[in-house]
C-alpha cells in the first residue's frame, strides 16, 4: 500500500502531498500581502498537508525562527481575508515555519537551507519534497535559480522539487529567453511554474466552464456570430507609491503582455480534448501563437494627467513620486488584436487597460452580430443594440446577457435589457483568493493555471514590435484626464471600424 | 420574517407579494436560484426548527423550501408563505431571499406529494430532507421520492435511519442518498487521512489491526460509519472497539477519539476542545489541528452543494450492511 487509500473519494478539496514551501523574498511586500495570508487561509481551510513546512528566506535578520514567526503573524493580522486569527491553526502553522536569513549570492545560505529542509523532513515528514517560490525582484531570479541548481536543491531522485516564478518573466522576448536558459539550467520545464495571479481567479477559470459545459454558447462562439470582443482591465488607482517600479514596466508590460493576453487565451481557445494540464495549456498556447504581432498602428498608449479619482483631485502621472517629470511611460494601452485562425479570422479583439480610469473593473464583453434582417419598423427597433455577453471577472463577479425585448404597450417597441447572473446572489460564498488557489495548485504539481515558456515567448512576440517602436521611434503617450475612460485616440481606434468601446 | 397564510390556490400570488416587498418588507428581494428543498417532518417543533435552520444556511440557499408537516388525524391542507432573507456579501449586494412554504396536511400526508409537485420551481434540482422515519410514512415518501434529485437523512437524529439507509440507497428510482452523520465526519476523516499521507504512514496503514472509536451518548451512527469508512477504503477488517462516554458539552453521537493500531505503531486523533484535536503519529510531532464539526445548518448547506452519488459513503454503508462494526 503506497498511496494513501483514505484519500480516495474524499470530499474535501484536493490537499497537496507532503512537502515544504520555500519563499525567497520572505520579507518583501508580495510575501506579506499575498503569500503568507494565502498560506494561512489554506491552513484554515485544511488545505495544507499535515506534513508541511514553510521556510522563509530573505536578507532581513529577524533574529531566527521566532522572529520570523512574529512577522508572519503580523502579515496575517494585517492582510488575511479571514480574521481574527484562529489560534489553533496559527499555532500549528507557526510550528511548521522556519527562517533562513542571508544574502542570495552567499553559498552558506543555500547550505543552511538544505539543512533546514532535511530537518523538516525528519520533524514534519515532508518527504524531501520542496516548492521554491521566487518572490524577489526579477533581477534576482537567475541568481537564485542558478544557486539552487549548484547546491543540488533543484533536483532530487526520490523527492519532487518545483520552482514558482513571479511575473514579469523578462522585459522582452530576448530577456525572457535568456532567463529561461538560466532557469532551465537548474530545473526542467515541468518543474517550472510561472505564475500569473489572474489565472487563479474563479471567474477566469469559469470562462472555460461557461464555454465548454454549456451547449448554447460554443456553437455561436466564432466569427460567424461574434462581431468583436472587448477585454477591459481598468484600475481606478494610480501608481500608489510604486512610481519607480512602474517607470520600468508601463501598462504594456505590467498588464497587456501577461494578464490580458492570458485572459484572451481562455476566451479564444479551442475546446480541449480533456481537462488535463497539457491539453488545456496546448489550446491556450495555440491562441497566443496565432496572435498577429501588434504594430504601432494597432495600439494607442496614454498617460494620465491630473484629474479626479473617487471625488478628489489627483495628480498627473508625471507628478507622482519616483516618476520622471518627462516620463514617456504609458499608464494606458488600447489595442486591436487579430487572431489568425479559422474561428476568429477578421474578428477583432479590442483590449484596453489603464490606471486612474473611472472605476476598477475587469471584464470580457462578447459582442454578437446584428440579426441579418429586422422585420420591425425602424421606429420600433431604434433603441435595439446588438446582443452582448459580458463576463465580469471583478468586481461583482458574474455574467450578463443583453438582449432586445418588447416594451409592454399596445405598439411594438423594442428595448435592450440585461439578464444578469451574479455569483454573490447564486452562491453567496466568498471565493478563495487567487493566490490560495495557485499556491495549492503549485504544491500539488497542477500546472494547468500556470504559464508555459512557449506561451511567454508568444506573448512577448505579440507586444515586442510596439515596445521596440516606442523605444526607437519616439513619440509620446496621449494624455488623458484622470477619472476618464482614456484618451480620445482610443475611441478613434474603434470608431474607424464603426465600433465603440462599451462603458463597463 | 413576513408570513402570509394562504390556500394552495393563492399561494403563488402570496409569494409574489412577498418577493415584491408589498407584504410589509422594505423593497423587492432577489431569489437565490440554485435549488429546491423539500423537508418532510411529522413533528411541529421540527417544522419550526427547520425554518430557523433555513435562515442560518451559510451557502447553497434554496430558491424555494417546502416544509411539509404530515399528521395522522384528518385535516385539510394548509399553507403558509414566507421569505427568509439573507445578508448579502457586500453592502451594495442585492437583498437575497429564499421562499419558504410550510404545508400542514392530515390523513398521513396523502395530499402532500401532489401539493409539493405543484409548488416546485421548474428545472431546479430537488433536495429531499427526511426528518421522519420513512417506514412510518410510506405513502408520503413514495409520492415524493420520484420528485427528488438527492435524499438527505440524519442517522444521528433518527435512531433507525442508519439501518434504513441501505434500503434507501437501493430504492427505485435510484437517487443519491446521503446522511448528515456522514457529513459530520468530514473533518474527522480528513484529519485521520492526513496521518497516512506521507509514504511511511501509508505503509503503516497496510498493517492496520485495531480501530478504537469513542463517541458521546447513545447514537453510535457516526462511530460505526467512521469504522466502516476506514475498512472499506483499506480493504482491511480490523478489530473494532466502539465505546460511549457521557459528555454534557457535546452533542450525542459526536466523536471524541479515533485510534488506529497499525502493527506496533499507534496513530490517533483526540478531540481536546471545541473545534480542536490533538494528533499523534510516529512520523510527526504531536500537534493540534482545527477539527471543525459544523452545526446543523452548515452540514445541510454542504449537502445541498452536491448532486451526485457519494461512492465513499455508499461503500461505507455497504460495509456496515455486511455486518461489519455491528
Amino acid at each position: 500500500m503506497s498511496a494513501n487509500p483514505l484519500r480516495e473519494g474524499m470530499r474535501m478539496s484536493l490537499v497537496p502531498g507532503p512537502g515544504a514551501l520555500v519563499i525567497f523574498g520572505a520579507s518583501g511586500d508580495l510575501s506579506h500581502r499575498k503569500l503568507i495570508p494565502a498560506l494561512y487561509n489554506l491552513a484554515l481551510r485544511n488545505l495544507l498537508p499535515s506534513s508541511f513546512q514553510l521556510v522563509g528566506v530573505a536578507r532581513t535578520d529577524y533574529g531566527g525562527d521566532d522572529g520570523y514567526r512574529a512577522e508572519v503573524r503580523k502579515a496575517i493580522e494585517q492582510y488575511s481575508r479571514t480574521l481574527p486569527i484562529n489560534e489553533t491553526v496559527f499555532e500549528t502553522f507557526a510550528q511548521q515555519t522556519r527562517y533562513v536569513s542571508g544574502s542570495f549570492d552567499d553559498e552558506k545560505l543555500y547550505e543552511q537551507l538544505k539543512k533546514v529542509l532535511a530537518e523538516g523532513d525528519k520533524s514534519h515528514g515532508t518527504a524531501g519534497n520542496a516548492t521554491f517560490y521566487l518572490a524577489t525582484p526579477p533581477t534576482l531570479f537567475p541568481l537564485i535559480a542558478t544557486k539552487l541548481g549548484e547546491h543540488g536543491l533543484s533536483r532530487s531522485r526520490a523527492a519532487v522539487r518545483r520552482v514558482v516564478i513571479e511575473k514579469p518573466f523578462g522585459r522582452d522576448a530576448a530577456s525572457a529567453a535568456a532567463l529561461d536558459t538560466v532557469v532551465r539550467g537548474a530545473f526542467k520545464e515541468r518543474q517550472v511554474f510561472r505564475i500569473d495571479h489572474y489565472l487563479g481567479k474563479e471567474t477566469v477559470q469559469n470562462i472555460l466552464v461557461l464555454r465548454f459545459a454549456n451547449g448554447i454558447f460554443e456553437p455561436v462562439w466564432n466569427r460567424n456570430f461574434i462581431d468583436h470582443v472587448q477585454i477591459t482591465v481598468a484600475e481606478s488607482i494610480g501608481v500608489e507609491g510604486r512610481g519607480r517600479f512602474y517607470e520600468e514596466a508601463g501598462a504594456m508590460r505590467d498588464i497587456i503582455q501577461n494578464h490580458l493576453l492570458q485572459v484572451l487565451s481562455f476566451v479564444a481557445m479551442e475546446p480541449p480534448g480533456s481537462f488535463d494540464v497539457e491539453s488545456v495549456r496546448n489550446e491556450r498556447a495555440k491562441v497566443l501563437a496565432a496572435l498577429r504581432p501588434l504594430t504601432p498602428n494597432d495600439v494607442v498608449r496614454g498617460q494620465y494627467d491630473a484629474g479626479f479619482g473617487g471625488g478628489v483631485a489627483v495628480p498627473a502621472y508625471r507628478d507622482e513620486d519616483g516618476v520622471a517629470t518627462d516620463s514617456m511611460t504609458e499608464t494606458y494601452v488600447a489595442a486591436r488584436l487579430s487572431i489568425d485562425n479559422w474561428r476568429w479570422a477578421e474578428t477583432p479583439f479590442y483590449i484596453r487597460t489603464g490606471k486612474r480610469l473611472p472605476k476598477r473593473v475587469t471584464e470580457v464583453a462578447i459582442q454578437f452580430k446584428r440579426v441579418p434582417h429586422l422585420p420591425f419598423s425602424y421606429a420600433a427597433a431604434e433603441q435595439l443594440e446588438p446582443n452582448v455577453l459580458v463576463l465580469r471577472i471583478q468586481p461583482n463577479e458574474g455574467i450578463a446577457l443583453r438582449f432586445g425585448t418588447k416594451v409592454p404597450s399596445s405598439r411594438t417597441q423594442i428595448r435592450t435589457v440585461n439578464m444578469d447572473f451574479d455569483y454573490d446572489t447564486a452562491f453567496a460564498q466568498a471565493p478563495a483568493e487567487a493566490y490560495e488557489t495557485l499556491l495549492a495548485d503549485a504544491m500539488r504539481g497542477d500546472a494547468t493555471n500556470f504559464i508555459r515558456i512557449d506561451m511567454v515567448e508568444d506573448a512577448w512576440r505579440v507586444v515586442d514590435p510596439v515596445l521596440s517602436a516606442w523605444t526607437h521611434e519616439g513619440g509620446a503617450p496621449h494624455p488623458y484626464a484622470a477619472g476618464t475612460w482614456g484618451p480620445d485616440a482610443a475611441d478613434d481606434l474603434l470608431a474607424r471600424e464603426g465600433r465603440r468601446w462599451r462603458r463597463p | 420574517m413576513n408570513t402570509i397564510a394562504s390556500r394552495l390556490s393563492t399561494l403563488e400570488a402570496a409569494l409574489d407579494q412577498l418577493r415584491r416587498g408589498t407584504g410589509g418588507a422594505d423593497g423587492p428581494r432577489t431569489l437565490t436560484q440554485i435549488l429546491d428543498l423539500v423537508v418532510l417532518c411529522d413533528q411541529e417543533r421540527e417544522a419550526t426548527a427547520m425554518r430557523k435552520v433555513l435562515a442560518k444556511l451559510p451557502a447553497n440557499r434554496p430558491s424555494r423550501a417546502l416544509i411539509a408537516l404530515a399528521q395522522r388525524e384528518p385535516r385539510e391542507t394548509e399553507a403558509e408563505a414566507s421569505l427568509v432573507e439573507y445578508a448579502g456579501g457586500s453592502s451594495d449586494a442585492p437583498k437575497l431571499a429564499s421562499e419558504v412554504v410550510q404545508l400542514v396536511s392530515g390523513d398521513g400526508g396523502v395530499a402532500l406529494p401532489a401539493a409539493i409537485a405543484g409548488l416546485l420551481l421548474p428545472d431546479l434540482p430537488v433536495y429531499l430532507l427526511l426528518r421522519l422515519d420513512p417506514s412510518r410514512w410510506p405513502v408520503l415518501v413514495d409520492g415524493v421520492w420520484p420528485l427528488a434529485s438527492r435524499i438527505v437523512v440524519d442517522s444521528t437524529h433518527e435512531a433507525s435511519a442508519l439501518m434504513t439507509v441501505p434500503e434507501l440507497i437501493a430504492r427505485p428510482p435510484r437517487v443519491p442518498v446521503t446522511d448528515l452523520s456522514w457529513t459530520k465526519l468530514t473533518g474527522w476523516r480528513d484529519t485521520v487521512a492526513r496521518l497516512f499521507d506521507d509514504p511511511r504512514g501509508a505503509r503503516s496503514l497496510g498493517k492496520l489491526t485495531r480501530l478504537s472509536i469513542t463517541h458521546v451518548g447513545r447514537s453510535s451512527a457516526q462511530a460505526r460509519l467512521m469504522a466502516a469508512w476506514v475498512s472499506s477504503r483499506t480493504g482491511i477488517r480490523p478489530r473494532v472497539e466502539i465505546a460511549s462516554i457521557a459528555r454534557r458539552d457535546m452533542r450525542s453521537g459526536s466523536l471524541v477519539s479515533v485510534e488506529l493500531g497499525c502493527g506496533k505503531e499507534e496513530f490517533s486523533v483526540h478531540r481536546v476542545d471545541e473545534g480542536v484535536a490533538e494528533v499523534r503519529s510516529p512520523n510527526l510531532p504531536v500537534h493540534r489541528v482545527r477539527l471543525h464539526v459544523p452545526a446543523f445548518a452548515e452540514l445541510l448547506s454542504e449537502e445541498l452543494e452536491l448532486t451526485d452519488h457519494d461512492a465513499a459513503f455508499e461503500d461505507a454503508v455497504a460495509t456496515l450492511a455486511s455486518g461489519f462494526a455491528s
